[in-house]
């Protein structure tokens, strides 16, 4: 398996056009705004992580070997920019974006369900959560996880079955990977 | 409802329209480059210093690539030496300790990682281990992976060997830094075919990049290198391992237990 990391820049940077660059870089800004928010809770922030992951696409795309590999490396850097942002304390504070619990749009308890189950997620540490935003919440496949967390299959397949305990441990992980 | 259901709801709750979004983000940032240029263009008297600016950035590129080919020559012919290419360090004999009957697993040595570590390290340097992780059984045995890091000045070819020291079996590496020939394949309980090696590889002239730099685990350190190894340990292992790492100018052993979901018994 080729790992994010395994994409080098070559020694001669392949100038991208402009135009060329918003072809390639708008399909991937609403994956990356929904791995954002998943992971950060924070609408404002989870914008200005793909902002800023924007920028360094603009900076590293040229450098690609393989650029059909874009959007698991761009994903990759976004949830690095969201590392990051955790890190900055007032994201975890001072949530100025949208609230955790938000009035029921359905029923009571399906609300109060997605709320603890957003809970438990935000409660898992940076890699765990990150594998369980793609692989349930974007739907990509285990590989693909794994090129974006930089670690292999079988180490992302084990993370993943670790969350799933952590999230639901009474139920049959061949029953929650579905 | 399946769990995936309940997350992509839960998710969907807190998404806001994305409509537009990503003109936006891609035209502001677009934009911003424009106005840095028009931001140029509009500095007409610092063009003078700029040119001066450039001219020294010339002579330095200059300089740059002429040391630069010194140093690759330098670089050749030190691996074109005895002792120094891949070649010489697998030629290199093991020394890995002997364990009598009873003998406890000789963990360590301790490293010092000075606060880079976040926990337990091994080994001497240039290069350290963390604990294994072992998370995935097969038939033939039991895989995990570890961490290592490599000193960032550190340059040339690294060789990892390890032995399980109370089996006295080689410890099988799989996935991106293994190497050497294969010395054997398995699959694992999904069916991905794993192919197992004896070696593994780091080439600190191209460390990993960007996605989980080592200052994310190990404490916002810039002096180490982190390289994630996959490594198999067969059926009837006590997890006992002793590295071997073999490198330009060094040779360390240490000793680690693994630990996690268990070993795969006989």
């Amino acid at each position: 398996m080729q790992r994010v990391a395994d994409v080098k820049p070559s020694s001669a940077s392949q100038p991208v056009s402009e135009s060329t660059f918003a072809d390639l870089m708008k399909p991937l800004i609403e994956p990356g705004f929904r791995l954002a928010l998943a992971m950060l809770h924070d609408a404002q922030a989870a914008e200005d992580a793909v902002q800023e992951a924007s920028f360094t696409a603009w900076r590293k795309l040229g450098r690609m070997h393989d650029q059909g590999r874009l959007r698991p490396w761009f994903l990759g850097v976004v949830a690095n920019k969201c590392r990051n942002a955790r890190r900055k304390k007032w994201v975890v504070e001072v949530s100025v974006g949208v609230p955790e619990e938000l009035p029921a749009v359905s029923s009571e308890d399906r609300t109060l369900r997605s709320a603890d189950l957003r809970r438990a997620i935000s409660h898992l540490g940076h890699d765990d959560r990150l594998v369980v935003v793609l692989y349930f919440y974007l739907d990509m496949p285990v590989d693909e996880v794994a090129t974006v967390a930089g670690t292999s299959v079988g180490a992302t397949r084990a993370r993943l079955y670790r969350a799933i305990k952590k999230l639901r441990p009474d139920v049959a992980i061949e029953e929650a990977l579905r | 409802m399946s769990l995936r259901t309940d997350i992509q709801m839960a998710f969907d709750e807190l998404t806001p329209s994305t409509h537009g979004m990503a003109e936006r983000i891609v035209g502001s940032m677009l934009a911003n480059r424009s106005r840095s240029r028009a931001m140029f263009a509009w500095s007409n008297p610092l063009r003078g210093a700029t040119s001066m600016l450039a001219l020294i950035l010339v002579l330095v590129v200059a300089v740059g690539v002429l040391a630069g080919g010194r140093l690759y020559r330098d670089w050749s012919a030190f691996n074109s030496q005895p002792g120094n290419g891949l070649a010489a360090l697998e030629a290199r004999p093991m020394h890995l300790p002997v364990l009598v009957p009873g003998q406890d697993c000789p963990i360590g040595p301790k490293a010092d990682l000075q606060g880079a570590g976040n926990g337990e390290g091994f080994g001497e340097g240039p290069v350290f281990g963390m604990p294994i992780g072992l998370d995935t059984k097969s038939t033939w045995g039991t895989y995990g992976y570890q961490w290592l890091l490599t000193r960032r000045d550190l340059a040339g070819p690294v060789l990892v060997r390890a032995k399980d020291l109370v089996t006295g079996k080689a410890v099988v590496f799989v996935g991106t830094y293994a190497a050497g020939p294969v010395t054997g394949k398995d699959s694992d309980r999904n069916g991905f075919a794993v192919k197992q090696h004896h070696e593994a590889l780091l080439d600190t002239n191209h460390p990993p990049e960007d996605t989980n730099p080592p200052e994310v685990y190990f404490g916002g350190s810039d002096r180490l290198v982190a390289w994630q190894i996959t490594l198999g340990l067969q059926r009837g292992a006590s997890g006992c391992v002793a590295y071997q790492i073999d490198g330009p100018g060094f040779s360390e052993v240490f000793v680690v237990q693994a630990v996690g979901t268990g070993l795969a018994p006989n």
